[in-house]
């Protein structure tokens, strides 16, 4: 079998996106965890444009932006799928996809900002709750129907690590009583065998991303 | 045979990639004018959530989002391909494709700033960064972005062709240049010389006076189209 190796680092949603689709899909990976204060030459030749992670590479051949990566991951290895098979429906998944790829900055917003910039983001993390909860979950119980697919994991990264965001900003959105439909599904997610055998340690992410926002608002005084 | 009606807004280039997508794979489809500035409750049915154009309703199910609705259109059409057979150089063209909806926000910027803003260079500071990757890492020897034949990419990157040539006269720069970027240039070139490309462009004319018109009422809202 062509080997199959996964640059990412630690703390990041994008690279747990794609473990999620890799372990769900049963793919063995070796993973190689990158410095990001001090991108090694690897990283740059495979990721040029945007040298981010994480980057897939497939027998040599790098690919970059994680739900390119799961996207292509869904052709190679057909079982399990992650996207429905009928077009309207894939259709749909895409279009949910890309909404939350466009709104995740307000998520992280609320993390990195303070005042109104932060109030902002609040309001505008609880506008795109709504939306998700409204039009794109509906009454299932996963956004994939009964099992998990390529929006959970699209949406499900964004959702664990803003539960962390939450706890260390001191700021409640994703709650119970406000999304219920949002929330349940937040917990049956993470319930998951694949989801929660593979996420990053919680006191870990809260320690860096705590040091990481003190650091990055004193340095924006 | 369900029924193809598309919902557009005849300035925007981004109906227009469904439009060319549509010509080549010789799709029959009913072409419905919205006014942007009048939305009607057409619009707010299928599209809810953006409210903008352009809109595919097959068989009645509407699809929102251009990127999202060449990759149906490629699926539910699949003769005259407008993606690799290979998931690796799909990947990559996908890659290319999300790079411009990333940076779409850029030329949003240019369009709308300030003449101050673009005397100041800080207006237009990331485009010629941003043509010198498309020339480079996207479209390095290749005719097209396709290879020898266009493509999903070259159709997500159509607007360079015609409507960027608007806004560079709008607003007296010139960006997409043999000087600074020749193969990219003649890309944009070879591209527009297409018959189905030549055939289904916006009146030049008529794309300036509502460009012009456009800057004079500009508020806060969002530009028309996705």
């Amino acid at each position: 079998m062509a080997e199959v190796k996964l640059h990412g680092r630690w703390y990041s949603p994008f690279l747990y996106r794609v473990i999620w689709a890799l372990k769900l899909k049963g793919i063995s990976y070796e993973y190689i965890e990158e410095d990001l204060s001090n991108k090694s030459p690897l990283l740059l030749q495979y990721n040029p444009v945007h040298k981010k992670i994480p980057v897939l590479v497939h027998s040599g051949k790098p690919i970059c932006e994680s739900m390119i990566i799961i996207e292509y991951i869904e052709e190679k290895w057909p079982q399990t799928p992650l996207l429905p098979s009928d077009p309207y429906e894939r259709a749909k998944a895409r279009f949910w996809v890309k909404f939350v790829e466009e709104k995740a900055p307000a998520f992280w917003s609320l993390y990195r900002s303070t005042g109104e910039e932060q109030k902002k983001a609040l309001k505008d993390s609880s506008e795109t709750l709504k939306i998700v909860e409204e039009q794109g979950l509906g009454e299932k119980k996963f956004f994939g129907g009964d099992s998990i697919g390529i929006v959970d994991i699209a949406f499900g990264a964004i959702a664990h690590w803003f539960g962390v965001f939450e706890e260390i900003v001191e700021v409640k959105v994703l709650e119970a009583h406000a999304f219920p439909r949002l929330h349940a599904w937040k917990v049956n997610f993470e319930e998951v065998p694949v989801i929660k055998e593979n996420l990053p340690d919680r006191d870990k992410m809260l320690d860096y991303f705590k040091k990481r926002r003190i650091e990055s608002l004193s340095a924006s005084q | 045979m369900e029924e193809v009606k598309l919902i557009g807004f005849w300035p925007s280039f981004f109906g227009y990639r469904v439009i060319w997508a549509f010509k080549l794979k010789g799709v029959k489809y009913e072409h419905i004018e919205e006014d942007l500035s009048n939305k009607s409750d057409m619009l707010l049915l299928y599209n809810p959530i953006h409210k903008k154009v352009p809109v595919l309703v097959h068989g009645g199910k509407p699809i929102a989002e251009s990127p999202v609705i060449l990759e149906y259109i490629e699926e539910t059409w699949p003769h005259n391909p407008l993606l690799p057979k290979d998931p690796y150089e799909r990947a990559l063209a996908q890659f290319w494709i999300k790079f411009e909806a990333d940076k779409n926000p850029i030329f949003a910027a240019f369009f709308r700033s300030t003449k101050e803003e673009l005397d100041d260079q800080n207006a237009i500071k990331e485009i010629p960064e941003y043509l010198k990757i498309l020339e480079e890492q996207a479209l390095g020897d290749k005719k097209f972005f396709g290879g020898d034949n266009i493509g999903l990419v070259d159709i997500t990157f159509g607007w360079l062709c015609h409507w960027f040539k608007g806004m560079e006269e709008m607003r007296g720069v010139k960006l997409v240049e043999p000087s600074t970027v020749p193969r990219l240039h003649a890309w944009a070139e070879n591209f527009k010389q297409l018959p189905i490309i030549k055939e289904n462009l916006t009146d030049y004319t008529q794309l300036l006076a509502h460009g012009k018109s456009f800057r004079e009422k500009l508020s806060a809202s969002d530009l028309p189209s996705n």
